[in-house]
């Protein structure tokens, strides 16, 4: 029970929360066609409260093409619509449009059968209202024939011709009794109202449901009635028309040659439908105009005569003669005559157009034939235009009295022309066909340049230039080719001779046409004949040098081996002398770069890393071959240089900074190992200094091996700063090595020139081969008293 | 009868032999220098002397904490007084001394006839008291002593700390720069006297040196080597001579086997035989000088008395070039005969470091000189008994030759006290034991009193207040300098002499090497100015040794003692 409460209070309290209220009419509503039916809540009407939202159910017709129609009072007042879904205003909501003119109280909603109900939504109330309210289901064809039906009879009774002038014509009125200007204009616009009228009986009639057909139903009777009415009045008006109009030509045209010929068929289609005539009217109408026709005939000479050129001849005399004909009266001679020589003309015209049209097809086709013929595809083509030729018209033998006319002239002019034409074409399709063969064999073996020059000896075959176009490609290709594949075989001054010709080679068939193509080509080509000569030639220097980055004798040698030279000296380019002496610099630039650089640079950093991790390994050879490395290099590597100049004991070793000791090499001088080798390095002392006289001691801390004996063997050769040799009987001092001091020497003073070098060199002898390591100090000096 | 005559001589050149070979000079186990008898070298080895020989007994006699010596590769540094421990990392250097090396007092010294006994007494050790005193006494000396600047630029206020329990004691040596163990050494090199000695003692002869002083006889000073020394020849002799015109005959004769400097520092032809004697050369110590009288040359005459005075037609005929007579020469580097590269055109030789390394760049044009600002006769003094008489001699009669001077220049000998009155306009003068290095000394070109008998260097310091000496203007009296310059007179060109006064002390004074520098170029413009003197030549320095000695045992270098590896000198082993 408790359960129960609860559902129903949380009914009641969601109920509450809807945002529209439905209103369900008592009795329901029917969807039932049953005329206005009132829409009440029992005995009473609903009462709509201000700002509340409402909405109620209509259900779907039974058929489609229905109206909804809704009368309610305070339209104005509220805001409402039609919807075929709702689900309390949430969603995308669908509104059918009001198809009512009212703002006050009539709705008409086009509904159908395709959903269950429609919805019609109170979206707002200004004021508390009592809603005053009806429905009507209603079919729309009903609904839209019975309210034009009464417009319908209207314009019908409106646009109904009074036919009693006219079926008295001859009996009871004249043709002068017509204005038929007037009756033009009047009957077109009855005829345009009358089709309006029926345009809208046959939009009635497109929404009819099926079951109405063959009902006694009075409306849909009374749309039968007046739809037949309204199409036998225009059946009526239509051939009226006509009679009023030729009548009204026929007078308009009096001493007017050109508005009667424009009448003429007007007057074809009245006497085609001569049967829609009375006999009375049809007699008056001949009568009226067959005393005008014959009019035309010198009209229409002088026409002729004055025409020109051999475009078809736009006169009606072909009208006029079937007019006579449908009229049942007899055709004059000359309006025959003068018919059967513009259709001669015009028919000859339209053929000569024709041959030639087909000729030009064939010879487009020939252009146009995009591979090459074979032996015996020119024979055929020859037939065809022997053929077409055959059926050529034969001109002014058939014009008759009208040969000398100028047009007739031309015409005759244009066969004979077409008729060169095709003799051209089979000239050069005959020749074609003799030459064919050849260039096939040509082309057989490759031989385009042959072909191309056979095809400029004959130029009659001009129209195979399109076909034997691609032979200028296929030439390029070729020259191409060969160039190409001397470079492949490193035949390099093959592949410049190749493309030298190549590049002199002006025998194309379109040379205006393959000219760019064939430049970019040889370009191309020069380019990479360039550049492959340029990258062959620094793999061969990058391989000689990989092969030889360890090489530590001769190495001087090394550096006049041909590898650093190009493979192939360029002596022509295709693009100038300029361009070749470019070319050819930047190749030399690279290989000096290759040699000068890259080379000492590459060895130098590979020997030195190995020197370092063990001068006692070979460590004289990797210092000489570093030092002569140094020696071809002319990079800006200070890394480089430095590491050569650190191995090269002639290269003086820079002293920058005081108190610092710096490390060298010393390295002996004399070629082969013998019992006293020489050994020497240089110190280039540029130590930044404010002094004016900078003055330095030089502390040079020597391996044990070299001053060992100082003690009894002066260790050193020789002493010098720029030259001069130092000596202890001298102001300098020389302390000598020892166990005591670490074999650590001093020089000094040692005074150095600001801002130039100041090169000290120390020479010793030693019986080993091999690299020591020094290390250097320099320092400002103390004053010795010794 | 003339038979007999032959016999008779054949006998008497036998007997002469004979007598020769028996009773002639024998100086086997000696080394024999000769001296100039009136000159006995007075020995302080912490200031310079003017007689050569003087300077070079300090290595003799007395030892340093170090000493300096040499080998073929060049100088070394062997322990004296002191043992090198440490050099920290923050410039402290440990030194240990030496507690048992002895003081020559410690041994008694008996002669008897030629004999001389040496026998040990009472030891008198080294004691730090003793390096406490020497460092004052240098310190007090100031920069007269070399051993000033020498110290003075290292050690933290010229002292030391300690000893501790183990004898060390501790410098702090300045954080200016790297020391190695070497420059140590050097500064430590400085000889070190005993405590109980007289800061101003006419001369000193209690070392610890290798040899030690046992008497004189006929002027002949006697040496021998120190009992705890480890000097190989027992004995040194300094021999006296009247001068030095005799020296290479004596070494011929075989009186003396060690003459430490020839006359005229040129080959001597009567020792040209290499079986006999080898030589040994090195950078010179001596040059002559013609300064001039400020009080009787005004500045133009003394100008115009320069470019008189060309040096070297003087120099060419002092060695007599292209003649037969033609001394020749040959310098340390091997050169040979290169007479100009002795000519001096500064206050600063040559040969010195400033000149050499172009730190002055004196003018050696001379203008064609104005004779008609000069005195009719130049007159110019000389003393040719304090050494260098030869040489002096010779100049004398060179710079009279009227042909060479026009007749403008009079150069007479006179006696010490005639140079001391100061009557003269010029005086020719030899200064010896100059040192071509940063030392070089002004002083004893500037400020040595004119008595040629004595060495007395007339500088007179003054404190500034804040602990640092100033030179006094008196340092300047005419009677206490060659030129005669006295700043209390009111000379014309008293601001310059005030000004050279200046930058002789500077330049003395100072311990950079940069100032020194500086101060060389002051001075340098400021004679080229001033003209105080013709600085004719320096004189080359050769010595000829008898090969009694072995000659890969004598090593001499540079600026210092020539007897500083005396100890290491050994006699050829006979074949």
């Amino acid at each position: 029970m408790k359960v129960k409460i609860l559902m129903l209070l949380t009914s009641i309290y969601l109920a509450g929360c809807a945002a529209y209220k439905e209103l369900k009419p008592d009795p329901e509503v029917s969807s039932i066609e049953n005329g206005y039916i009132e829409i009440k809540d029992g005995d009473d009407n609903f009462e709509l409260d201000k700002d509340k939202k409402y909405f109620m159910k209509f259900p779907a017709p039974f058929e489609k093409n229905f109206y909804l129609v809704i009368n309610v009072d305070n339209k104005d007042l509220m805001q409402t619509y039609l919807t075929p879904y709702f689900d309390d205003g949430k969603g995308q909501i669908i509104k059918i449009e009001d198809e009512s003119n009212d703002p006050l109280k009539t709705c008409y909603y086009p509904i159908d059968n395709s959903v269950q109900n429609f919805y019609w939504v109170i979206e707002s109330v200004q004021y508390d209202i009592i809603l005053n309210m009806e429905y009507r289901y209603i079919p729309q064809w009903r609904y839209k024939f019975e309210t034009k039906y009464g417009q319908f009879q209207e314009t019908v009774a409106n646009n109904t011709v009074d036919r009693a002038p006219y079926n008295g014509l001859g009996v009871s009125t004249k043709l002068t009794d017509f204005d038929f200007g007037k009756e033009v204009s009047r009957t077109k616009e009855m005829t345009a109202s009358l089709e309006k009228v029926q345009t809208g009986l046959n939009e009635i009639e497109s929404i009819f449901p099926p079951s109405i057909l063959n009902t006694n139903d009075e409306a849909y009777q009374n749309y039968r009635n007046i739809k037949k009415q309204v199409e036998d009045e225009l059946a009526f008006q239509k051939h009226y028309q006509t009679f009023v109009n030729v009548m009204d030509k026929e007078k308009s045209s009096r001493r007017n040659a050109t508005a009667l010929d424009e009448a003429v068929p007007e007057i074809l289609t009245l006497f085609e439908n001569k049967n829609a005539y009375d006999a009375n009217i049809l007699a008056e109408t001949k009568n009226a105009l067959f005393n005008r026709l014959p009019e035309l005939v010198p009209y229409y000479e002088k026409k002729l005569a004055d025409k020109r050129d051999t475009s078809p001849i736009e006169l009606r005399t072909d009208e006029l003669e079937k007019a006579y004909k449908a009229a049942g009266e007899s055709v004059p001679a000359n309006i025959s005559e003068i018919n059967k020589f513009v259709q001669n003309f015009n028919s000859q015209l339209e053929s000569l157009k024709k041959t030639e049209a087909e000729l030009d097809a064939i010879n487009e086709s020939v252009r146009k034939q995009s591979e090459m013929p074979s032996n015996t595809y020119f024979s055929g083509i020859i037939t065809k235009v022997g053929k077409l030729k055959y059926n050529l018209p034969k001109g002014n033998s058939s014009f008759g009295k009208y040969a000398n006319y100028a047009c007739a002239q031309k015409l005759s002019a244009d066969i004979q022309s077409l008729n060169y034409k095709f003799n051209r074409s089979l000239d050069g399709y005959r020749s074609a066909d003799r030459i064919i063969p050849q260039l096939n064999e040509y082309k057989e073996n490759r031989q385009y340049s042959s072909m191309i020059r056979l095809l400029k000896q004959n130029p009659e075959l001009e129209f195979l230039t399109d076909t034997y176009k691609s032979l200028d490609l296929l030439s390029i290709d070729q020259q191409a080719l060969q160039v190409r594949t001397a470079m492949n075989n490193a035949n390099w001054l093959g592949a410049e001779s190749a493309l030298k010709s190549f590049h002199l080679d002006q025998n194309f068939l379109r040379p205006a046409v393959i000219g760019s193509q064939k430049a970019q080509t040889v370009k191309a080509l020069d380019d990479t004949l360039s550049n492959r000569i340029s990258r062959i030639s620094q793999q061969r220097v990058r391989q000689f040098v990989a092969d030889n980055i360890n090489t530590l004798s001769n190495v001087e040698t090394l550096y006049s081996n041909p590898a650093f030279t190009p493979i192939y000296e360029r002596t022509f380019s295709s693009i100038g002398q300029a361009d070749l002496e470019r070319k050819n610099l930047v190749l030399n630039n690279e290989l000096t770069y290759l040699k000068e650089q890259y080379f000492p640079a590459t060895a130098i950093k590979q020997l030195y890393a190995d020197f370092v991790k063990n001068p006692e390994n070979d460590g004289v050879l990797k210092a000489r071959a570093i030092a002569a490395h140094g020696d071809q290099y002319k990079g800006d590597d200070n890394q480089v240089k430095t590491w050569a100049a650190e191995c090269n004991p002639w290269a003086s070793k820079w002293i920058t900074k005081a108190k610092d000791y710096r490390k060298l090499y010393a390295l002996p001088v004399n070629n082969l190992q013998s019992a006293t080798n020489e050994y020497v390095f240089r110190l280039n002392i540029r130590i930044p200094s404010d002094a004016k006289f900078p003055t330095y001691d030089i502390n040079v801390k020597l391996p044990k091996e070299v001053a060992k004996d100082a003690a009894s063997e002066q260790w050193y050769k020789s002493i010098t700063l720029n030259k001069d040799p130092i000596k202890n009987e001298g102001y300098y001092t020389i302390t000598a090595p020892s166990a005591s001091n670490d074999y650590e020497c001093q020089i000094t003073p040692v005074r150095m020139v600001k801002d130039e070098d100041n090169i000290l060199e120390i020479r010793f002898n030693n019986p080993k081969f091999k690299v020591y390591e020094v290390s250097i100090m320099a320092q400002k000096p103390i004053i010795k008293k010794n | 009868m003339k038979k007999g005559i032959i016999i008779g001589a054949v006998v008497v050149v036998v007997a002469a032999v004979l007598v020769y070979l028996f009773w002639g000079p024998n100086l086997e186990g000696k080394i024999v220098i000769p001296y100039i008898a009136h000159q006995k070298p007075r020995i302080d080895p912490h200031l310079p002397s003017a007689v050569p020989i003087a300077d070079k007994m300090d290595e003799v006699i007395f030892d340093g904490l170090f000493n300096v010596s040499a080998n073929p590769s060049g100088i070394t540094y062997e322990d004296g007084l002191g043992e090198f421990v440490e050099l920290d990392a923050n410039n402290n250097v440990v030194v240990r001394l030496k507690p048992r090396k002895k003081w020559h007092e410690s041994y008694n010294v008996a002669v008897n006839d030629d004999e001389v006994t040496i026998t040990e007494k009472e030891g008198v050790f080294f004691v730090a008291q003793d390096l406490n005193f020497t460092l004052k006494r240098i310190q007090r000396l100031g920069s007269l002593s070399p051993d000033y600047i020498l110290v003075s630029q290292a050690v933290e206020g010229m002292t030391f700390s300690g000893p501790d329990e183990n004898n060390e004691i501790r410098f702090k040596f300045y954080d200016d720069r790297i020391w190695t163990e070497a420059d140590i050494k050097e500064v430590l090199s400085f000889k070190i006297l005993p405590h109980n000695s007289d800061i101003n003692q006419a001369e000193y002869l209690n070392g610890t040196g290798p040899y030690l002083y046992t008497h004189a006889k006929e002027n002949v000073l006697y040496y021998q080597v120190n009992p705890s020394g480890m000097a190989e020849i027992q004995h040194l002799n300094l021999q006296p001579f009247i001068d030095n015109s005799t020296y290479t005959t004596e070494l011929k004769n075989g009186n003396i086997n060690c003459l430490l400097s020839t006359p005229f520092g040129s080959l001597s032809p009567i020792l040209s035989d290499s079986q006999d004697y080898f030589i040994k050369s090195n950078i010179s110590t001596t040059l002559f000088a013609v300064l001039f009288n400020v009080e009787r040359l005004s500045l133009t005459q003394r100008r115009e008395l320069r470019n008189l005075i060309d040096n070297k037609k003087i120099l060419n005929r002092f060695y007599k070039v292209s003649t037969e007579q033609q001394r020749h020469i040959e310098d340390y580097k091997g050169n040979k005969d290169n007479y100009e590269d002795y000519l001096n055109y500064s206050i600063f030789p040559t040969s010195s470091y400033y000149v050499d390394k172009k730190i002055v760049i004196p003018a050696r044009e001379r203008n064609i000189p104005d004779l008609s600002v000069l005195p009719d006769t130049v007159r110019i003094q000389t003393c040719l008994n304090f050494g260098f008489r030869e040489e002096l001699s010779e100049l004398v009669e060179i710079m009279n030759d009227p042909s060479l001077f026009k007749g403008r220049i009079k150069v007479t000998a006179v006696q010490n006290d005639e140079i001391k009155r100061g009557n003269y306009d010029a005086v020719l003068v030899a200064i010896s034991g100059y040192r071509s290095n940063f030392l070089y000394d002004l002083y004893e070109i500037f400020l040595r009193e004119p008595d040629l008998s004595v060495h007395n260097i007339n500088l007179i310091t003054d404190s500034d207040g804040r602990g640092m000496r100033m030179v006094n203007e008196r340092s300047f009296e005419a009677n206490k300098n060659f030129f005669r310059i006295d700043l209390a007179s009111d000379h014309p060109e008293r601001d310059n002499f005030v000004k050279l006064l200046d930058y002789i002390y500077g330049f003395m004074s100072t311990r950079e090497v940069g100032d020194k520098q500086a101060y060389a170029q002051f001075l340098d413009e400021l004679d080229q100015e001033m003209a105080l003197g013709s600085w004719l030549f320096s004189l080359p320095s050769l010595a000829y040794f008898s090969t009694q000695f072995d000659s890969k045992s004598i090593d001499l270098y540079g600026v210092a003692s020539q007897l500083s590896t005396i100890e290491k000198w050994r006699e050829k082993e006979e074949d």
